[in-house]
């Protein structure tokens, strides 16, 4: 549970750090974009030298980001190899009934694996870099030209804004539920994958009744303090938006435009 | 046969998550007097909650070790020891009800036994049995244990702790929380627990009215070290050592030393409770 990277916060003080958090989700967006429009080897080089200049200004160590790949590899590995083995085309190497392992496989699987690993690399530096309030107040800013829609933005980033609120206290929890059970002869980790789920229950419905519990009464707090969901909010944290944000965003831009040129050229 | 649990010269440092609280227990030797009921004070943070993990296998000493028994806990012992360990030393959480689980209050008593390796039949007369211990109604075995109230609760998930059979039971603030009348009633089912099966307890709390009621020793922790160990009665004498270690003083003493400040008559013994005060001042010849 502690070596869960994802959506973890590392304070720091690097110009990805001081980036305004709506530039960043922007760019991090942006990027999952671009990496579709990389289709040749100049273009992939940049990908992966753009994703290690990132990881390089956050200043939190290359270490940080593969643990964060970790949770994933069977499903990176999983997607190259259906890659590498079922597509044809190009110079063939080696067939055996449906599964060939051919040179268009090959390029095909180093352009995923490029995608997904980029991606996952550039977007963890964007959570480790950000409070997961400001994350949340981003994500308002960026979605409030949705009201427009009358689609509830306010109530989108105050359920957000909540939610990540608790997870400390829900670890803490975990802990707590875990530690009774164990008490009481529960062993956890062990056994078939059948047992192992079933050891979980005694985790897990503590868990959901304790946090019903506690939403109810948050939910009498709020109205208790007048929270009404339909006036409009003001905010304590104010985003500041600088010049070093709107120089991400040309990056970003030059980004696409050399990808482009790449592509037309190649 | 009570076990004897005894900790020697034991550090323990303590992890959540990122953040690590160096030495909540900082070289702690005692020796658990077997059979008898020990109350463990002390103010927030002191170390109380991690003495009583401690002596279950839930936190494993860094330096120094636990002897439970014949059993020893240090740095290397195996999780299927500690499961024996544990099969014999209950623990009693705060605010237990939040471990309920199960769809009815029998299923959610039997998990301890089972889980040790009782068989279902055994396992459902030892459910209740234990919950008669806490003084319930067979007929809530039935019951959603959500659907019951708070106190109904509590005790419920202490029966699921006494239905392993523990030679030894820890709980941390079991009171906490509960009126006073449910505070009382409480402890008296755990004191007749004790009285009957002669097992030893060893419980948390802030309460010194509990302490001076219901224990025949304490245990005052100070900044994870252990200050004083021995009985009850002593603890209460030196009132200038309690305020320095933050504690209070129960109703009856703090009536008796107005009284003597007051009167000038010095009563014969420490009191800690009105019976004993009431005996005290008739004893002198003031009633």
């Amino acid at each position: 549970m502690n070596r869960l990277i994802l959506g973890r916060y590392f304070p720091g003080d690097s110009v990805i750090h001081r980036r305004d958090p709506r530039a960043k989700i922007l760019c991090g967006a942006a990027f999952i974009f671009i990496s579709f429009l990389a289709k040749n080897m100049e273009g992939l080089i940049l990908l992966w030298m753009f994703a290690f200049g990132i990881m390089f200004f956050t200043k939190i160590s290359f270490r940080t980001y593969f643990r964060g790949l970790r949770p994933l590899f069977w499903l990176i590995l999983f997607t190259v190899c259906l890659q590498i083995l079922f597509t044809s085309g190009g110079t063939l190497y080696w067939r055996f009934g449906p599964i060939k392992l051919s040179s268009f496989g090959i390029v095909q699987a180093l352009f995923i694996f490029t995608r997904f690993v980029t991606i996952i690399f550039v977007t963890t530096a964007v959570t480790l870099t950000t409070k997961p309030m400001d994350l949340t107040d981003g994500l308002h800013a960026l979605l409030r030209p949705l009201r427009l829609f009358h689609l509830p933005v306010d109530e989108w980033s105050m359920m957000l804004s909540i939610a990540l609120r608790f997870i400390p206290n829900l670890l803490d929890e975990t802990q707590r539920v875990m530690d009774a059970q164990s008490a009481r002869g529960a062993v956890f980790g062990e056994g078939s994958l059948f047992q192992q789920m079933k050891a979980l229950v005694p985790i897990f419905l503590p868990l959901f009744a304790g946090s019903l519990a506690r939403g109810e009464e948050l939910a009498n707090v709020m109205d208790v303090r007048g929270y009404r969901s339909e006036l409009p909010r003001s905010s304590f944290r104010r985003l500041k938006w600088t010049f070093g944000d709107t120089c991400c965003l040309l990056i970003m831009c030059l980004l696409i435009v050399a990808l482009a040129a790449f592509n037309l050229n190649g | 046969m009570a076990m004897q649990i005894k900790l020697e010269h034991v550090t323990a440092n303590y992890k959540i998550g990122p953040l690590l609280k160096p030495r909540v227990l900082d070289d702690v030797s005692l020796t658990l007097n077997p059979g008898r009921i020990t109350a463990v004070v002390g103010s927030t943070g002191a170390g109380k909650s991690s003495l009583l993990k401690v002596c279950n296998g839930l936190l494993i000493p860094s330096e120094g070790h636990v002897t439970i028994g014949s059993k020893e806990i240090n740095s290397k012992t195996s999780k299927q020891s500690l499961k024996t360990i544990r099969k014999h030393i209950g623990m009693v959480f705060q605010f237990p009800e939040s471990q309920l689980f199960a769809e009815t209050v029998g299923e959610d008593i039997a998990f301890g036994p089972l889980n040790f390796g009782t068989d279902q039949r055994r396992a459902e007369q030892l459910a209740r049995k234990a919950l008669q211990q806490v003084g319930l109604d067979e007929s809530i075995l039935s019951k959603s244990p959500f659907s019951l109230s708070g106190g109904q609760k509590r005790r419920v998930a202490i029966a699921g702790v006494l239905a392993s059979e523990p030679e030894v039971i820890l709980l941390d603030e079991p009171t906490a929380g509960l009126d006073p009348a449910g505070r009382k009633e409480l402890l008296t089912l755990l004191k007749r627990w004790h009285d009957e099966e002669g097992k030893t307890i060893l419980f948390v709390t802030h309460d010194m009215e509990s302490t001076a009621r219901f224990a025949e020793d304490v245990i005052v922790m100070e900044n994870g070290s252990v200050v004083y160990h021995d009985a009850v009665r002593p603890l209460f004498e030196n009132t200038r050592q309690l305020k320095e270690w933050q504690l209070d003083l129960p109703e009856a003493r703090r009536f008796q030393l107005g009284f003597e400040a007051q009167s000038g008559i010095h009563l014969p013994h420490v009191c800690l409770t009105e019976k004993e005060l009431m005996d005290a001042l008739i004893e002198v010849g003031c009633v």
